[in-house]
C-alpha cells in the first residue's frame, strides 16, 4: 500500500520531467522556423475588429523599432534579420515592457 | 659844432639801442650750461615742450634743483653734489613693455579633475504615420530609408489590395516595385506623412 502510494508521485514526477525536455528539445531544436534561428520574410495580418497595432524590435533590440498599423484584414511582409520580436496588440501599441515574440518566418 | 653833433647822434643811438635790449622783454628758456655741467639732459629737469618758460617749465626735479641751487649760493658744483641723483624725467610714449613669460616658480602638479559631465538629451526624432499601399495587384514592395539612413533599410510588402501605416522618423525616404525588391542603391523618394 505504501509501495502504490509512493509509485503513483513517482511515475507523476517522471512523466512531467519527460514532457518538459520534450518541450525544450522542441523549442531550442534545429527546425525552429521563427526568428528566433533565421531571418527572413514575416506576415502579420490585421486580426482586430479595429486596427491592428504592431510593434516590432528588429534584431530584438529595443531600440530599433518598427511601429505599423494594420485594418480591413490587410496583410503585410517585414523582411527581418534573426533575432526580431513582435508584440500585436489591438486599439494601441504595446508598451516596451509588454511581451514580445519571435516571428515564424515564411 | 659838427662833431659834437655826431657824437650826441652816437650817443643817442647806442642808448636806442640799450633801451631796446632793457625794454625787450626776456625771454626765459633752458639753460643749457646747467645741462652741460650736471651731464643730465634737459628734460631731467624741464617739462617736455617747456623748455622756453625757463623755471616755470620745470618738473619736480627741476624745482628740487633750483632749490638747491638756491641755497648754495648759486654755485651749480654744490648743487649738483647736494642734490640727490635725479633720474631722468620717464617720457612713455608707448605702454611698457613687461616680460612675456611670467617667472616660474615650483608649483604643485594640479590634481587632476575629472571633466565634468554633462547629461546631453538623446537626438529626438518627430515620427509621423506613413501610409505605404499595394499599387501592382499583389506583390508590392517598398524598401525604407528609415530617417533617410541608407544603413537603415525595412522592407516589406504588401499583399492585393493591402495598406499599412508604419511611423517613420522625418527625413525617411522609400523605393518601390513589382514583383521584387527594389535596389537599395535605387531612387528613393520623400515619405508622405499623413
Amino acid at each position: 500500500m505504501r509501495l502504490r502510494i509512493h509509485a503513483v508521485p513517482m511515475a507523476i514526477a517522471l512523466a512531467a520531467a519527460l514532457a518538459a525536455s520534450s518541450a525544450h528539445a522542441q523549442y531550442y531544436g534545429g527546425s525552429d522556423n521563427t526568428t528566433r534561428t533565421r531571418g527572413g520574410m514575416a506576415r502579420f495580418t490585421d486580426q482586430c475588429s479595429g486596427n491592428t497595432f504592431v510593434v516590432i524590435r528588429v534584431a530584438g533590440s529595443p531600440g530599433d523599432l518598427i511601429r505599423f498599423e494594420l485594418k480591413n484584414g490587410h496583410t503585410v511582409h517585414f523582411d527581418l534579420p534573426p533575432g526580431s520580436t513582435y508584440a500585436l496588440q489591438c486599439g494601441g501599441y504595446v508598451g516596451p515592457n509588454g511581451t514580445y515574440s519571435y516571428l515564424k518566418v515564411e | 659844432m659838427r662833431l659834437s653833433r655826431k657824437i650826441s647822434l652816437s650817443c643817442a643811438g647806442v642808448g636806442l639801442a640799450l633801451a631796446m635790449i632793457a625794454v625787450a622783454p626776456h625771454r626765459a628758456e633752458a639753460n643749457p650750461y646747467f645741462a652741460q655741467q650736471s651731464g643730465r639732459d634737459c628734460a631731467a629737469c624741464h617739462q617736455p615742450g617747456r623748455e622756453p618758460e625757463g623755471p616755470a617749465g620745470l618738473n619736480p626735479a627741476g624745482l628740487a634743483f633750483l632749490d638747491a641751487y638756491k641755497r648754495c649760493n648759486y654755485q651749480i658744483v654744490c648743487a649738483l653734489t647736494s642734490q640727490p641723483p635725479v633720474a631722468p624725467a620717464p617720457t612713455f610714449t608707448t605702454a611698457p613693455t613687461y616680460p612675456q613669460q611670467a617667472p616660474s616658480y615650483p608649483q604643485p602638479a594640479p590634481a587632476y579633475q575629472p571633466a565634468p559631465y554633462y547629461p546631453q538629451a538623446a537626438p529626438t526624432y518627430h515620427y509621423g504615420k506613413a501610409k505605404f499601399e499595394d499599387f501592382c495587384f499583389g506583390n508590392s514592395y517598398f524598401a525604407v530609408r528609415v530617417g533617410g539612413n541608407p544603413n537603415h533599410i525595412v522592407r516589406f510588402k504588401l499583399d492585393l489590395g493591402s495598406k499599412v501605416h508604419i511611423e517613420l522618423p522625418d527625413g525617411s525616404t522609400f523605393a518601390s516595385q513589382c514583383g521584387g525588391f527594389p535596389s537599395t542603391n535605387g531612387n528613393f523618394h520623400p515619405v508622405t506623412y499623413e
